[in-house]
This record gives structure tokens, C-alpha cells and sequence, in this order.
């Protein structure tokens, strides 16, 4: 029963033997070919080489070896990490066939502790986006309503989880990208410190944000699995040669004087009514466990969105300017007599979908001659501010709780214009400008249309205090049962369903 | 801040970014980038006086490796993702003698 089985439940049974990796692993990849086609959270699945590294694993644990703390869990990831088995191809034509000739850090270590990759999920083009709408390849659906999207950018990962087509998953985040389609789909997704995971082998986007992150169904798992990717890497020197705390040792320890901040400017009229409500059921769930709730002051909070949309883009611009057409991806057609301009400006434009290309537009002008001051230092100058902000709040509590986003999942196509897209952001992308840790975990349940969808607590600490935040996120968990909600199967279509 | 975005200053841009784009295109960017570059506007209201920028949220220093060789790809690799190639070399069309490459 992979979709109701929590991660140490799996570990523990293949390690006594009571189960092999290779069943779970068939399961698996049962559940994506009855379940997928409805959702589209895979790019591509690995049949064949996940039972073959399933079989390897049940093998040593048959000599007595252990294979580590993730022994038989099968993992699935979001197509922008790179893997030297199949392809990573961003959601975007530019990569369609595109082959990693290596594998990311992240993913060697899941390898190394037992984890089994099942596949690729879906995502928006080079991780832009807050739907997974502009993904070139497919529609993700929310398994909750297909009428709706799973959030984004890691929409088929936390779609994936959610659906229990895989156990756990990687995405990655920039702007809230794990955890704001984790708050959609109703599961867990982590947003670590800058500094704590590697980069090395994510397909960057926007270097001074971007953090690879799990997605699971519940706090200890997604723990567990940070437990293994965080750490200092040679080959990404802005990871930290900083301590990682056991995170699973001290997860149901309480934590004395527990106190909450509450941002006055994360309960408004901007969120949906629904949200507000179950936000303020959480608080109360805190309350109730002797957690002293105070009030905290993050007025620029209003700034988060503006100061984000010009630096990602800004960094985006220069990251994306490799996709060249020259020593990998697509190439477009041109004539004889064209010269290189030409084929650079019509392979790109060509190939990337209108999101990216808007975001290039967006960081050229802002670093463009006559513009920097005017935006792009302006918006540096804020992220010192929001930073010194978030540090001076850190020293009143433990943590800031409130919404990890602003409404429940949208329908499709109910975001047309960017700027509405980019509002989704609001909670998410100004963690990542001041750089400490996140997690979004199931908060409850909003009533929209008939139709139960959950929504998202959103739990912010200090930057390498991840072991506080998991204690935070267990603490409200073990005190609730939203996580153990599942999503109707098959996926609920038309008629409404209760949770 | 700046005049409002013209689509001649898109199409510059577009230019510095590699990008070709048709005039429906242009005028989409446009639209678009002027709306939220109006959200933008709201850094305006801020005091930012001589606030240094911050370009990165952590406080790392340079970290210095060994200069020692490592494994590295293959040139069969490298041909190997390349979409034109004529070995052992990726082909290109011409840089030189022409004005705007």
C-alpha cells in the first residue's frame, strides 16, 4: 500500500525482508501506468533500471548488507536535476532530447542510501512558473479536482506524492516552487536554507535562490531524506561547510517556550476567506499546545514580489544565455548564408515558450544599461532590507507561520497575465530572497465549489535551523490528521467528493 | 522610475537577449513586462538611500580548491550532445566578416 506508507514503514520492511525493493518498485510503477494518465505528473519513468537497482538492493539485504537509511524508497524527480539515466529536459523544448552525460549530487547521495529513482515529473519550463502550465510537454493535473492545477513549478512532483505514484520526490525551489504546489496538493515539500543542498547538477535558474528540496506525504519523511541530500559538496562551493543536525533524532522532542510569530500582514484581505480560516485553525491547533502566539511586524512583505520578479529574472537571463544551440539541445534551422546572431536569436526564440522568454525580456531590461539603477540595484538594495527584517523577527520566535499561499488550487487556465501568476508568490519568493529555511506542510481544508482542497501552512526559521522547523512542522502534524487525507482514486473529475 | 516600456526599448531588448520574436510577440513582452514592471514600481516608496545591495544571502567567502586534474568528459561525449558536429569538431555557422555577429 505505497500510497498510505510512510517512509521509515517501507525502509523498515525491506530491511527485515518482510518486503522486497523489487515489489515496491513494480507497485510503483503499477500505480503511474493505472493512475497517469489522468494526472500527467511523469516525463518519463525508468522501469528497467529501477528493478534492475531494486533487485541489486534486495540482493545485498539477502547477504546482510544495508543499503541505508532510504533502502527501497522509490523517488521520483523533478525533470530540471539531472541524472545520467534518461533524460533532463526542463519542461522546454530546448532540452527535449537532451542528455545528461552526469549525475546531480543531490541524486548520487539518494542513490548511495538506498533510494530507487523511478523517473522524471513534470515541471513549468526551466522551473518558471507557479502552475505547471508552461511545462511543453503535458498538463498537470491537481489529483484533488482535474479541473485544477497542482501549483508549480514542481507540479508533477507534489502531484506524483500526493497521488501515491511514488513515495517521496525532489523538486526544486526558487520562488516557492516545492512548497506552494506541495500547499496544492495537500503533502509536505521543503524549501532548505540557501546553502544547505547542492547544486551541483540542478539546471539553474536563479542562482542566488534556487534550492533542491524533498516532497513527501509527511514531516519525518521529507526529513529523512533532507537528512541525506544537505551537506557541503566540493562541486558547488555556495554550499555550506555548515553541521547538519540529526533531524529525525530530536523530531517529537518538544520544544520548551515554543513561541510562534504571526505575521500582522499574512492574515488579509489578499488571501482567500477559506485560507484565512483554516490558517487561524492552525494557529489555534499551536495555541492549544501551549505555544505562546505573538504577533510579529514583516511589513515588507508588500516588497516581495516586486524584489523578486526583478533579481530571478536578472539571474535567469545570464544562466539561460547558455542554451546557445551550439554544443547541446535543440538546433534550429537556418540558412546557408545566416550568420551566428542569427542562429542563436532564432533558436531561442524558437525555443523556450513565452514564460521564459518573458522572464529573459524582464532580466535583460533590468540589467540593461540606463535600467540597472533605476531596478535591478533598487531591488538588491530591498533584498538587504527584507533580510535584516526576517533576522530581527527570528530573534522574537522560534518560527513564522501563516499561509503558504494566497488561495487553494486555481483552475486551469484561470492565470492568464503574468502578473497574477507572479501574486501566487507572495509568501514563498521573499524566503527565498532573504535565504533561510521553509516548509509548507497540509494545514486543512478549504471549501471552494463543493469540493475539498487543501491548503498549505506555510512555516518559516532561520536560515540552518532546519531541525527547528521539522520540529515546528512534527509538532502540528502529530497533533492533526490533514496529512493522512488522501486524494479520491481514480482522481476526482466532475462530480464533487468528499475528503 | 523610467519612461513607460516602447516597443522599440522591447525590441532592443529582445536584440541583447538573443531573442527573435515576431511583432506579436514584441507587443505581448510589452503588455506584459509593463504590468509588472508597474508592481515594480513600488521599490520606489521604499528609503533606500545608500542601503548596500545584497547580492547573495549568505555570508560565504571565496572557497579555493587544489589546482589538480580531475576526470572530465570525453571528447566522443561532448560530440555526442552536440546537434551539428563534423569530427572532432562542433560546427558553427561563420563568425567573422559579417556585421552583426
Amino acid at each position: 500500500m505505497l500510497e498510505t506508507e510512510s517512509l521509515n514503514q517501507i525502509v523498515n520492511a525491506v530491511k527485515r525482508g518482510e518486503r522486497s525493493a523489487g515489489e515496491i518498485v513494480r507497485e510503483c510503477l503499477d500505480r503511474i501506468d493505472v493512475l497517469d494518465g489522468d494526472l500527467s505528473c511523469f516525463r518519463e519513468t525508468y522501469p528497467d533500471e529501477a528493478i534492475a537497482v531494486a533487485e541489486a538492493i534486495d540482493r545485498r539485504i539477502a547477504s546482510g548488507e544495508d543499503p541505508g537509511p532510504l533502502t527501497g524508497v522509490p523517488i521520483a524527480l523533478k525533470d530540471n536535476i539531472v541524472t545520467d539515466c534518461g533524460r533532463t529536459s526542463c519542461g522546454s523544448r530546448m532540452l527535449e532530447s537532451y542528455r545528461s552525460p552526469f549525475t546531480s549530487t543531490a541524486v548520487e547521495r539518494l542513490q548511495q542510501s538506498g533510494a530507487i529513482i523511478i523517473g522524471k515529473t513534470n515541471c513549468d519550463e526551466f522551473a518558471m512558473g507557479s502552475s505547471t502550465e508552461h511545462c511543453a510537454f503535458a498538463l498537470t493535473r491537481n489529483p484533488w479536482d482535474l479541473s485544477r492545477v497542482p501549483g508549480g513549478s514542481s507540479g508533477g512532483s507534489a502531484a506524483a506524492v500526493a497521488a501515491g505514484l511514488c513515495l517521496a520526490a525532489l523538486g526544486s525551489d526558487t520562488g516557492g516552487s516545492v512548497r506552494q504546489p506541495a500547499a496544492l496538493c495537500g503533502v509536505v515539500g521543503v524549501k532548505p536554507s540557501y546553502g544547505r543542498v547542492s547544486r551541483y547538477g540542478l539546471v539553474a535558474f536563479g542562482s542566488s535562490l534556487d534550492q533542491i528540496g524533498p516532497i513527501t506525504r509527511n514531516v519525518a519523511d521529507s526529513a529523512a531524506i533532507l537528512q541525506v541530500i544537505a551537506g557541503t559538496d566540493r562541486r558547488d562551493s555556495t554550499c555550506a561547510d555548515i553541521h547538519v543536525a540529526d533531524y529525525q533524532e530530536r523530531l517529537d522532542t518538544t520544544i520548551s517556550d515554543l513561541k510562534i510569530g504571526v505575521p500582522r500582514q499574512y492574515l488579509g484581505d489578499r488571501n482567500d476567506e477559506e485560507v484565512n480560516r483554516v490558517i487561524k485553525e492552525a494557529i489555534g491547533v499551536f495555541r492549544d499546545l501551549g505555544a505562546e502566539i505573538i504577533e510579529v511586524d514583516l511589513p515588507l512583505t508588500e516588497y516581495g514580489v516586486a524584489t523578486y520578479y526583478v533579481i530571478a529574472p536578472a539571474e535567469a537571463s545570464g544562466n539561460l544565455a547558455r542554451f546557445d544551440g551550439v554544443r547541446y539541445g535543440r538546433r534550429a534551422e537556418i540558412d546557408r548564408d545566416d550568420n551566428l546572431h542569427e542562429l542563436y536569436a532564432r533558436n531561442r526564440g524558437e525555443g523556450f515558450g513565452p514564460e521564459v522568454r518573458r522572464r529573459i525580456m524582464l532580466g535583460t531590461f533590468v540589467l540593461s544599461s540606463g535600467y540597472y539603477d533605476a531596478y535591478y540595484q533598487r531591488a538588491l538594495q530591498a533584498r538587504r532590507l527584507i533580510k535584516e527584517e526576517f533576522d530581527s523577527v527570528f530573534e522574537q520566535c522560534h518560527a513564522i507561520i501563516g499561509p503558504t499561499a494566497p488561495s487553494p488550487a486555481f483552475t486551469i487556465g484561470e492565470k492568464p497575465d503574468a502578473l497574477s501568476m507572479y501574486l501566487c508568490d507572495v509568501y514563498t519568493a521573499i524566503t527565498n530572497i532573504a535565504g533561510h529555511c521553509a516548509i509548507s506542510i497540509p494545514a486543512g481544508f478549504a471549501g471552494v465549489d463543493g469540493r475539498q482542497l487543501p491548503v498549505g501552512l506555510h512555516i518559516q526559521c532561520k536560515s540552518f535551523d532546519e531541525e527547528t522547523m521539522f520540529r515546528v512542522a512534527g509538532l502540528f502534524e502529530a497533533n492533526t490528521d490533514h496529512h493522512l487525507q488522501r486524494p479520491p482514486t481514480p482522481p476526482a473529475s466532475s462530480s464533487p467528493t468528499a475528503s | 522610475m523610467p519612461e513607460p516600456l516602447s516597443l522599440d526599448t522591447v525590441r532592443h531588448i529582445a536584440h541583447l537577449a538573443r531573442l527573435k520574436l515576431d511583432d506579436d510577440q514584441l507587443e505581448d513582452c510589452r503588455c506584459q513586462l509593463a504590468a509588472v514592471l508597474d508592481h515594480v514600481a513600488r521599490l520606489n516608496d521604499l528609503d533606500l538611500g545608500d542601503v548596500e545591495p545584497l547580492s547573495h544571502p549568505t555570508q560565504l567567502v571565496n572557497h579555493l580548491d587544489e589546482d589538480v586534474v580531475g576526470p572530465s568528459l570525453s571528447v566522443e561525449q561532448i560530440l555526442d550532445m552536440a546537434p551539428v558536429t563534423e569530427a572532432p569538431y562542433i560546427t558553427v555557422p561563420k563568425v567573422i566578416d559579417n556585421e552583426s555577429a
